[in-house]
């Protein structure tokens, strides 16, 4: 149908070659493989109805992990051998991330369980387990089962563990490190409070003060950067009130970049007042 | 330990740097309980709460170092800008509207009640500072405070 029907005029388009359609790229093999990757591990998750969120995805896993190691009653574990393999493992400067990540939240988990405690039944463990994941302190905190725990697992190395890893460049492995000190020291355990003094009154404990203070200045970077967005969210806000257009509602404003800063943050104080509480 | 490390070659006063976080969140956490960033106002209390541990004995080193830090402006200026809300004050509702933030009477009692351990953590961490103090500089300024309030 000509243009020139519908009143349109203008001179006539001259389409040449130049402006042929572009055919869409054909994927590639890698861009395949992490679609159709994506994909199953979505409907195993479905199927085995498993969190397949990636912080989420081991959480099952860690809980049996930690009652594996934790347990005299495993096989060569009776003295808890193969935990402390674990932990000098972990110790390890080759370790690989994943498996450090993974081992700092078993030993955190092992505290929560205490497998050979007189907690059995599955409800308890997994409603002791809950709190784990909801990074509320464990329920026997103060009872002397407890802090027995907490200097045993101290002993094995797990303060080390958390002094080595602290110090990693990782953010979720210096999380999980700063988790696992709070959950070591909670109640003020003076035992393992000794153990960390002895340890980061010698040369050695640089590189962890130092990780400590980077944490501090990253934290005020953030307040500030914070402190900018809400102003500017805040001055749009009132222009368009005033020119009356409806705010556009953008989330948040800032609060959910920011969540995993002021977490570390908060992580950061507790092992700072963990270390001197009595 | 936590204001010097003595052995090692670069040494950190985390006692000075927990009250400078501290400064740098103040003027913020006014804001904070309207616009319902709870876990801003929780990293407060937690500092507030772990100076208080360190001069806790009484450690009369780090009480001093607290006090140099101004740590009792900090206290005077939250002290004085937290203040609760009651469900007919305009201010608040007017505030918490303007944020976007719940209005109802259980948020209020809620946000209230944070005020109130946010209050708690640094009137604990001012008498931890007089803890075993025999001389005139700390309690008079502590004193001076409670004059304000």
């Amino acid at each position: 149908m000509r243009m020139s029907q519908h009143k349109i005029s203008g001179d006539k388009i001259v389409v040449t070659s130049e402006d042929s359609v572009k055919e869409p790229l054909e994927p590639t093999r890698e861009h395949c493989f992490l679609e159709g990757y994506r994909r199953f591990s979505a409907y195993l998750g479905y199927k085995l109805d498993i969190d397949i969120k990636h912080e989420c995805v081991m959480n099952p896993a860690i809980k049996d992990i930690a009652l594996l190691f934790g347990s005299t009653d495993t096989v060569h574990n009776g003295e808890l051998q193969s935990l402390k393999e674990l932990v000098t493992v972990l110790s390890e400067d080759q370790c690989d991330e994943t498996l450090r990540l993974t081992g700092l939240k078993v030993l955190r988990a092992i505290l929560y369980l205490q497998p050979n405690g007189m907690v059995t039944s599955p409800k308890s463990l997994d409603d002791e387990y809950k709190r784990h994941l909801d990074n509320l302190p464990p329920s026997s905190v103060g009872e002397y089962e407890f802090s027995l725990l907490q200097s045993k697992m101290a002993k094995l190395g797990c303060v080390s563990v958390v002094i080595k890893c602290i110090e990693s460049q990782n953010q979720e492995i210096v999380m999980a490190s700063l988790q696992l000190a709070v959950t070591l020291l909670e109640g003020g355990n003076t035992v393992v409070q000794q153990l960390f003094a002895t340890i980061l009154t010698t040369p050695i404990s640089g590189p962890f003060f130092l990780q400590l203070k980077a944490l501090f200045v990253d934290s005020s970077e953030a307040i500030k950067a914070e402190k900018r967005k809400i102003k500017f969210a805040h001055a749009e806000k009132i222009v368009l009130q005033k020119a009356g257009i409806c705010h556009i509602e953008h989330g948040e404003v800032g609060l959910s970049n920011l969540t995993k800063g002021r977490a570390q943050m908060f992580e950061t104080i507790k092992f700072l007042r963990g270390m001197c509480t009595v | 330990m936590l204001r010097e490390q003595r052995l090692n070659h670069e040494t950190f006063d985390f006692i000075s740097l927990v009250v400078q976080y501290l400064v740098q969140l103040e003027p913020e956490l006014q804001q904070a309980f309207y616009r319902g960033d709870y876990s801003l106002v929780q990293n407060g209390i937690g500092a507030f709460r772990m100076l208080s541990d360190t001069m806790h004995g009484p450690n009369r080193d780090n009480q001093g170092c607290v006090a140099d830090t101004g740590m009792f402006d900090l206290c005077d200026r939250v002290l004085a800008r937290i203040t609760s809300e009651t469900p007919d004050s305009e201010l608040g509702v007017g505030k918490a509207n303007l944020f976007g933030s719940d209005n109802s009477r259980e948020a209020l009692v809620d946000r209230n009640t944070l005020r109130s351990t946010l209050k708690l953590a640094i009137t604990q961490c001012l008498a931890v500072m007089v803890e075993g103090r025999d001389d005139n500089k700390i309690p008079k300024q502590v004193i001076y405070i409670n004059l304000c309030i």
